[in-house]
């Protein structure tokens, strides 16, 4: 319930109204039994014509309470939703966890359904039943105390005993699909990834074969699941038959008249319990999605980014190693990187050029910065525009995904005139991009390359720039990246490397070779045997 | 909305369904007795009578729940092919789709099982309810199984007029919604340029936006969904009060109906309109639910997972291309060619990027089917070293040996391409792992453990693209020498990008103009 603490209103009015319609809709079916049973017994016309007025009159106002309550209940829903979102992309952006993992994102998706269960299906129904049958264990008072107890048991089993021992069922059943589907989400990813290889090797169908055990281990978890729910209705039905058959033998001898209306009022009960069951014995399950989703907010303000106008980054013996892996990818990097330069970092993939890229972008105890007046905390960020290794894009406008949002001041017009010349006029701002997996990879780099050009900090960091780009595009980014004064570039594409300021050749998580073109070019080390390995390119 | 199900089955499910319903009338034949004798007898009860009402409400629920477990059990079984099905499309192809293919299979084909398994036996379950139900009331209380055929096709008609309207409008619900969380996935996803362009604020800004105005045009249309429900709600109200009236004024006015059948019309009388509502709110599921099924079909409709089109058994060449013409959707990269690749050399291909130069490799690979002509190879087994690489959660080891080879061949191979000393230096040497696609390895000792994997299986056809990775002079010697000892006695087809390579090559083709054209300069 902490997590509805925004819509405390239409939570109340919610429940207050369910369970309105749910009393009203009790009580209709109680009245049309006490009708049949004063009937016979010769009452006044008008009472029995009361009777039915008040039925009718009954029913509409349930149905206009259950209207108004799933209006409330909805928003009530959809504004949870929203602002769990929001707190949570708040804390996502202090987080360093890869977020482009697909597993991760397709477990977040499924959190997020579950999440919408939550209080329209689980909680708020089970509450206004509980609610309904306190207030109908009051009225039973007025009966007899055997009702009473009747009445306490057999809520007490169906709306406590029997969810809570399928739920201990459910969770663990649960766990196990929730294990399958990541397991066969990170194989049939690797089998749609490697097929090629798989299908030369002739390994393809034997990979398929396993891919289709967990489509029957899927089917297996569903059954069980399903059969717990069957069996939970089957269990209501049978406690359902038994309070029919006791309310039979308590009531016969004092108040047989109104035993048609109990009855009746009994069978209605169970119609409104019965439905409830199955969530409620969901509840563990989902709120550990809804607690994954909801822990403590976070500090609203982001770190403090090292202002504008560094003049230098110094790396100073700089060791990187990834979460899990045993060596290190970084060794001992030293560098130097300086204001109205430019700084070409090459070498063979895997080398280390994006992880340095990286680690010079997040800043930690090896990256020092300098500034006008000495060193000065924090990341370059403030002062850089930067390409990274993965681009990122959102399904929304051109516009929006160029100025993230509004975030930077440019006009539609400049836009246009950027994607003009990168050859991208078939986009014009207000295109929306509704599949961000449909962008190709030439048009992710000419689109993120425009959002660099439209922020144009002092610094530009660029991973691969050129890469996926056919000839004549690459001069042209190349063109616009020379013409800035402070850039540091991982590339494999040599042709403009005489126009850098600075090399460094990395090889194995090392620098190995730094210097200007002409001086390495006389050495004839590492970076000239690259540049001749280009030059024999047919 | 079509359902498709086996005869057989439909019978099986009506066939349960009549048992339950029937059962339950029958409970409330005998709860009827029994009240009557209490109320207007002033009996007890008679055991016998309490014992068959008992006896019949408890098979009802015991039929209900063998049908729910069978048509769920099938459900899932359906469910479960059509997932084959889907995986079965997957090719070399899929990777560019891949999102699309993991959403098909993780998504959609899960929001497509309650179609299957609550849809599909709801409907048949309730339509079978509907008909026992209005039947046995002919019987009972004729009056009131009337007034039920004569409202009951307001509901319908209402759906047809009202409803029809406000489940487009719902899917339209639906499909925004999707978009909302899309973009918000999209924004976790892409949370790196959000921070990296300090924009956080603006987007937290315009997500809560998003969200506030998704709020509040979603409840305008809600309004309109629950509108038809309190309109079938009403619609359900009159029909009951309509038949407590009639039930009512019988008893008073003309005292020409029994208890009995006063208690049995009002006991049955909301069983029949409660299943009227549930047909209309499935309806509206199940529109729901077929979106879903479209998307899955698309993937169906894909060419995919086809049989192999390849010759196989030349006699001596070891690829044969005749008369062959290659091209993707609308563009031709080769047209009526040939080709002829003699059982040992190596045969270099070369030409601009983009005319077909990998696609060709794969068309003798049995991946791309040509669009006429024959491909024929002496045998299916072909080595094939792509510039592309990929690891799935494996070691060193496996990816060599793929589980076919013993340690000591996979090392004394990883000797022979010069890789001993950096194996050596791993922690856990050829049993190092490799996690999430990341090696400790250069990039061009990648390129040799690929080279490794292809060569310890000695295939008579090696296909290669040219690695792009830089070698150092050392390496590149070094792999050059084994491929000149290899196309001794092997067929090597490769993809050049370099000259350096040529200097090997006993034969050298060039595409251009939709043609394989043979150049001077092999030796």
């Amino acid at each position: 319930m902490g997590y509805l603490t925004g819509e405390r209103k239409q939570v109340f009015y919610s429940i207050l109204l369910g369970l309105a319609g749910g009393l009203v809709g009790v009580a209709l079916f109680g009245l049309s039994g006490y009708m049949i049973s004063l009937s016979f017994f010769e009452p006044p016309f008008f009472v029995i014509i009361l009777i039915i007025a008040v039925i009718k009159l009954f029913g509409m106002m349930k149905g206009a309470f259950r209207y108004i309550e799933r209006l409330l209940s909805h928003e009530a829903t959809f504004q949870m939703i929203g602002r769990l979102r929001l707190n949570y992309f708040r804390k996502s952006l202090a987080l360093d966890e890869d977020t482009h993992s697909a597993r991760f994102i397709q477990r977040l998706n499924q959190h997020f359904d579950r999440v919408e269960d939550y209080y329209i299906r689980i909680i708020y129904p089970y509450i206004t039943a509980a609610l309904l049958t306190l207030i109908l264990i009051m009225l039973a008072g007025y009966i007899n105390i055997e009702s009473v107890l009747l009445m306490t048991g057999a809520s007490l089993l169906l709306l406590f005993a029997v969810p809570k021992l399928f739920e201990r069922l459910n969770h663990e059943e649960a766990g196990r699909r929730e294990e399958t589907d990541s397991t066969f989400y990170m194989k049939l990813y690797h089998y749609i990834h490697d097929y090629t290889d798989l299908f030369v090797t002739k390994r393809a169908k034997s990979h398929k074969v396993k891919l289709d055990g967990y489509l029957s281990r899927i089917r297996h978890s569903e059954d069980r699941q399903d059969l717990f729910d069957s069996l939970m209705v089957l269990a209501a039905n049978i406690i359902q038959i038994a309070v029919l058959t006791l309310i039979i033998f308590t009531m016969y001898r004092e108040i047989p008249m109104l035993v048609p209306m109990v009855m009746l009022l009994a069978l209605s009960y169970f119609d409104q319990v019965i439905p409830v069951m199955q969530p409620a014995s969901r509840y563990r399950s989902v709120k550990d999605a809804v607690g994954e989703l909801d822990a403590e907010d976070t500090t609203r303000d982001p770190a403090t980014e090292a202002s504008e106008g560094i003049g230098r980054i110094y790396i100073k013996g700089l060791r990187y190693k990834y979460r899990g892996t045993a060596a290190d990818v970084l060794k001992d990097v030293t560098a130097v990187f300086d204001a109205g330069q430019k700084h070409a970092l090459i070498g063979s993939s895997g080398s280390g050029k994006t992880t340095l890229l990286n680690s010079i972008i997040e800043g930690g105890g090896s990256v020092h910065l300098y500034g006008g007046d000495g060193e000065t905390a924090g990341t370059i960020r403030q002062d850089a525009s930067i390409m990274p290794q993965h681009l990122d894009f959102y399904n929304a406008t051109v516009e929006d995904n160029i100025t993230m949002f509004g975030h930077m001041d440019v006009s539609p017009e400049t836009i246009r005139h950027h994607l003009e010349t990168l050859e991208m006029a078939y986009y014009a701002p207000e295109t929306m991009i509704t599949h961000t997996g449909r962008l190709s990879g030439g048009e992710e780099k000419r689109l993120h390359f425009i959002r660099m050009m439209v922020e144009n900090r002092k610094w530009w960091i660029m991973d691969e720039p050129t890469a996926r780009l056919d000839d004549r595009l690459k001069q042209k980014i190349w063109d616009r990246v020379m013409a800035q004064d402070t850039v540091i570039v991982s590339t494999h594409d040599l042709s403009r490397l005489d126009e850098f300021d600075q090399i460094h050749y990395m090889e194995e998580g090392r620098i190995i070779e730094s210097g200007n073109y002409s001086s390495l070019m006389v050495r004839g080390g590492a970076v000239y045997e690259a540049v001749m390995r280009y030059a024999d390119k047919l | 909305m079509k359902i498709n199900i086996p005869v057989r089955q439909l019978v099986l499910y009506v066939l349960l369904c009549l048992g339950a319903v029937g059962a339950f009338i029958l409970f409330g034949h005998n709860i009827s007795k029994v009240l009557s004798d209490i109320v207007i007898g002033g009996n007890p009860p008679g055991a016998a009578d309490v014992m068959w009402m008992a006896g019949f409400f408890a098979l009802s629920a015991l039929l209900t729940f063998l049908y729910r477990v069978v048509s769920r059990r099938t459900a899932n079984a359906r469910i479960e092919r059509l997932g084959q099905k889907v995986l079965g499309k997957i090719d070399d192809r899929t990777v560019k789709y891949s999102e699309s293919m993991m959403n098909a299979v993780f998504v959609h084909l899960e929001k497509y099982r309650p179609f299957e398994k609550v849809f599909i036996p709801t409907i048949i379950q309730t339509l079978v309810r509907l008909c026992t139900i209005i039947i046995a009331m002919f019987f009972i209380h004729r009056a009131a199984a009337f007034i039920m055929l004569f409202t009951a096709p307001f509901v319908p008609l209402y759906y047809v007029l009202v409803g029809l309207r406000t489940a487009d409008e719902s899917k339209d619900r639906a499909t925004q919604f999707d978009a909302l969380g899309t973009l918000f996935l999209n924004l976790i996803r892409g949370k790196n340029t959000v921070r990296d362009t300090q924009s956080g604020q603006t987007v937290a800004e315009r997500l809560r936006a998003f969200n506030e105005r998704y709020v509040k045009d979603t409840m305008a249309i809600l309004k309109y969904a629950f509108q038809s429900t309190l309109m079938l709600e009403f619609i359900t109200i009159l029909g009951i009060g309509l038949i407590a009236l009639e039930v009512g004024l019988e008893i008073i006015i003309f005292e020409s109906i029994t208890f009995y059948a006063a208690f049995f019309t009002l006991l049955l009388a909301p069983e029949f309109y409660n299943a009227l509502k549930v047909l209309g709110i499935e309806f509206h599921n199940g529109k729901l639910a077929q979106g879903h099924l479209e998307v899955i079909e698309e993937w169906l409709e894909k060419e995919g997972g086809e049989t192999d089109y390849r010759l196989i058994g030349t006699d001596g060449n070891a690829v044969e291309l005749k008369n062959i013409s290659i091209g993707h959707n609308t563009t031709t990269l080769l047209a009526q060619t040939d080709l002829k690749v003699p059982s040992a050399g190596f045969t270099a291909i070369t030409g601009p990027s983009g005319i077909g130069k990998t696609t060709l490799l794969r068309t003798i690979l049995g991946l791309h089917r040509p669009e006429e002509g024959e491909v024929w190879v002496r045998s299916d087994d072909i080595g094939y070293i792509s510039d592309q690489v990929y690891f799935s959660d494996t070691t060193i080891y496996d990816y060599v040996s793929e589980g076919n080879y013993e340690e000591a061949e996979v090392s004394a191979i990883l000797d022979e391409l010069g890789m001993t000393k950096s194996i050596n230096n791993l922690d856990e040497g050829i049993h190092t792992r490799i996690v999430n696609h990341s090696i400790p390895l250069s990039g061009g000792e990648i390129v040799r453990l690929k080279m490794a994997r292809v060569l310890i299986r000695r295939p008579g056809i090696i296909l290669m693209d040219e690695p792009t990775e830089f070698l150092d002079a050392r390496t590149e010697q070094l792999v050059m020498d084994h491929l000149e000892k290899l196309k001794q006695d092997a067929a090597i087809i490769a993809v050049v990008h370099r000259r350096q390579l040529l200097k090997i090559a006993d034969r050298h083709y060039t595409l251009s103009d939709g043609r394989i054209v043979p150049q001077e300069g092999g030796h």
